[in-house]
């Protein structure tokens, strides 16, 4: 019987049972050295640290000793923006549950302990903050382990997601591997080996995009009246340096690996079968420690099956939401009715049908973009021309097309700057003084800027060269096309998604238009 | 084609990188390096030889041109990131032949600068990507910039040492093992600068790599 992680509002009370033991055992595990591997502080630096940042937000200081040098090697093992950004992480929850449920029946708990998981996506209620996170004391008046003072979301009490950040669209990506040149982002991200420097590509998959990235900047944020583009004004979740040292983090991650678990079993979906991946990386493996002091090395292979050996566990709810399939809403879209045409989910995909990402349009440079921002891209008349005939030819079809017209992306590259807490939502050709929240149907997603500090950094690994961020725009491009519109430009805003995203600034090295298909 | 007059080495090298003839290395001094016949065309077979390098940047540029631009974009950072390997390359062939002790002495600056902060600076630099715009001439423009200056580094980090591979006896095996180091060296991540023999030290760890600063202190603001 595996171990069930359950939903934690599902469990009742504020303080059941599981939730208090999980608050027990994190008060344990901070009493741990540092030196520990099984310590509260040695297993968040696994997912990243920084000496100067952990001194300045409290948790070090100069007398603090550091593990020895083969220890420290397990430290900021983090994967983002990569194909192993999800059995990473799934690897990393398991060690860490199996070392809390080792302390929580140490101290009299029960053996069947399992992580909870935060469902944001569930209903308006789920995106709340758990209350158990948010009180300062626990029922016997003691401090609560689970509290983090250190955590802003957008400034105001409780903490609350914003609607569009717990979209499940990533869950409608048809393939885990991204394209060529990032062209789709793909459910699981870009092929990588465990170094992913600058030369390789660094895009977020979608659902480390949405909700993973965007979730981490709603709820660390940044404090409020500060500077949200100063590293020592944000929250613990908005920067992986830090993010594993509050306690929601480990929910928040068992709720991604459980869409993992929902996406992979969905008709038509599955993950990598490419050596490279299962039996990877081959330029350093993933190694985490257990509660009996080993160090488990494993790889990707050895974390497909939640419930298979090791890991032995599965969710209460893996059930897929019910989403309306992208090809068919395409189609109807494309059909002009409101509803998926009869066959629509016979038609095949661009994603499936193969070929090269094509540019035909792109900004002028840079773009610089702090608060509200507007970006024109120019597109190519040549390639805007077989994009047209493909529409057109998919439209006169009537939603009876075979085959899926062709994809248009919007890709964001190159994102620079220091407020990783930010969270911004793009638009695609709204009004300039315009609400955006009148355009739903013209938001392309949202661009969080989770990471961004360590992409930036010109000595670390991504040479300073920031990250990309893919956004599908078939939709909005349909529609456009539609209407009429000559598709000679684009107009790009980005619109800040909270009060404290407005005094946040980044760089963009280009935003670039790509066609997928013809 | 043999021209042994140092004053016509720039023909000379020209000559030869149009007919790819190898021509005799011009020896002023009776004696001096005597027996060494680099020449163009190995200066040429090095630069096509260190094309795979740029496998990552073509790449690159390829993915960030509209189609019909591609090749241009790729002709105008080729020809562009050729430039200071040319210059180099006329200088080295225009240059007499050095006394053993300054090849010595070379060679000691040549072993410095491996070692140099500065440059892992521009090793550092390599691994930037430019913004590279689509539309217009402002694409030629920015391809040909990021050539240049890829070229510009190239020709910093492993220029000196071409220049005195071209002077020792069997250069080109001396200049084919700059090329193996300097292929070993660009697969390397970005590093703290720092001095360190190429090739050596652990990476830097996470944290290492990135410099961040305390906060300002109140008190002191």
């Amino acid at each position: 019987m595996p171990f069930v992680r359950k939903e934690i509002r599902s469990l009742g009370a504020t303080w059941n049972d599981t939730t208090l033991w999980y608050a027990t055992a994190v008060g344990k595990l901070k009493e741990r050295s540092f030196t520990d591997p099984t310590s509260w502080w040695f297993l968040a630096a696994i997912h990243g640290f920084h000496p100067v940042v952990w001194t300045e937000f409290g948790f070090m200081d100069d007398q603090t000793p550091m593990p020895t040098p083969d220890r420290l090697a397990l430290w900021s093992q983090c994967q983002h923006q990569t194909w192993y950004f999800l059995p990473w992480h799934r690897g990393y929850l398991y060690a860490f549950e199996e070392i809390v449920r080792s302390v929580v029946v140490a101290e009299g708990g029960p053996a069947d302990w399992a992580l909870p998981y935060w469902n944001y996506s569930k209903d308006a209620a789920a995106r709340v903050l758990p209350e158990a996170f948010a009180e300062a004391t626990l029922p016997d008046g003691s401090d609560n382990p689970l509290f983090v003072p250190r955590r802003y979301g957008d400034g105001t009490l409780p903490i609350t997601i914003p609607p569009f950040s717990v979209s499940l669209q990533a869950l409608n990506a048809s393939t885990y591997t991204g394209g060529d040149d990032d062209i789709p982002p793909g459910f699981g991200g870009p092929e990588t080996p465990f170094h992913h420097g600058p030369e390789i590509q660094t895009a977020n998959g979608a659902v480390e995009s949405l909700p993973h990235n965007v979730i981490h900047g709603d709820v660390g944020g940044a404090e409020p009246g500060t500077d949200p583009n100063q590293w020592f004004n944000l929250g613990l979740m908005s920067m992986p340096i830090t993010a594993g040292l509050d306690p929601i983090f480990w929910l928040h991650h068992a709720n991604i690996d459980r869409l993992w678990t929902i996406w992979s079993a969905m008709p038509g979906h599955a993950d990598p079968t490419d050596g490279d991946w299962l039996d990877g990386p081959a330029d350093r493996g993933f190694a985490m420690p257990l509660s009996d002091g080993t160090t488990w090395q494993f790889t990707a292979s050895a974390v497909t099956d939640t419930r298979a050996q090791p890991l032995d566990y599965c969710y209460d709810d893996e059930t897929p939401p019910v989403l309306p399939s992208r090809v068919a809403t395409r189609m109807a879209g494309l059909a002009g009715r409101a509803v998926a045409p009869a066959g629509a989910g016979a038609v095949r995909e661009v994603e499936m049908a193969g070929g090269d990402p094509e540019l035909i349009g792109a900004s002028d440079g840079e773009v610089r973009v702090a608060g509200r921002t507007r970006a024109e891209v120019k597109l190519d008349e040549a390639g805007v021309g077989t994009l047209r005939t493909s529409l057109a030819r998919a439209a006169a079809a009537g939603g009876g097309a075979a085959e899926e017209p062709a994809r248009v992306f919007l890709k964001v590259e190159g994102v620079r700057g220091t407020a990783d807490a930010a969270v911004y939502h793009v638009f695609v050709d709204i009004p300039p003084n315009a609400d955006p929240a009148d355009y739903p149907e013209r938001l392309a997603g949202a661009l969080s800027l989770f990471g961004v500090s360590d992409a930036s950094a010109a000595g670390g690994p991504h040479a300073g060269n920031g990250f990309n961020q893919v956004f599908e725009i078939s939709g909005i491009v349909d529609a456009l096309h539609l209407s009429g519109d000559d598709l000679a430009r684009l107009d790009v805003q980005f619109v800040p998604s909270n009060k404290a995203s407005e005094a946040s600034n980044f760089a963009i090295r280009r935003i670039s238009v790509f066609k997928l298909g013809e | 084609m043999a021209l042994s007059d140092a004053r016509h080495a720039p023909v000379a090298a020209i000559v030869a990188l149009c007919s790819g003839t190898e021509i005799a290395w011009p020896v002023p001094g009776a004696g001096a390096a005597a027996g060494h016949r680099p020449g163009a065309l190995a200066w040429l077979i090095m630069l096509l030889a260190m094309a795979p390098l740029l496998r990552i940047e073509v790449g690159l540029l390829w993915a960030a041109a509209l189609p019909r631009r591609r090749l241009t974009a790729v002709a105008a950072f080729a020809g562009a990131y050729a430039a200071p390997w040319l210059a180099l390359g006329f200088a080295a062939l225009a240059a007499p032949a050095p006394a053993p002790v300054a090849l010595a002495a070379g060679g000691a600056l040549v072993v410095a600068w491996s070692c140099a902060p500065l440059r892992q600076h521009c090793l550092n630099a390599c691994h930037a990507r430019p913004s590279v715009r689509a539309f217009g001439p402002a694409m030629l423009a920015d391809a040909g910039r990021w050539g240049l200056r890829t070229g510009a580094l190239c020709t910093a980090l492993c220029g000196p040492a071409m220049f005195l591979a071209t002077r020792l006896p069997y250069h080109l095996p001396a200049m084919a093992a700059v090329v193996l180091l300097a292929a070993a060296e660009r697969r390397r991540p970005p590093r703290p600068p720092a001095w360190r023999l190429p090739l050596t030290g652990r990476p830097p760890l996470p944290w290492e790599a990135r410099i961040i600063s305390p906060p300002p202190n109140p008190a002191q603001t």
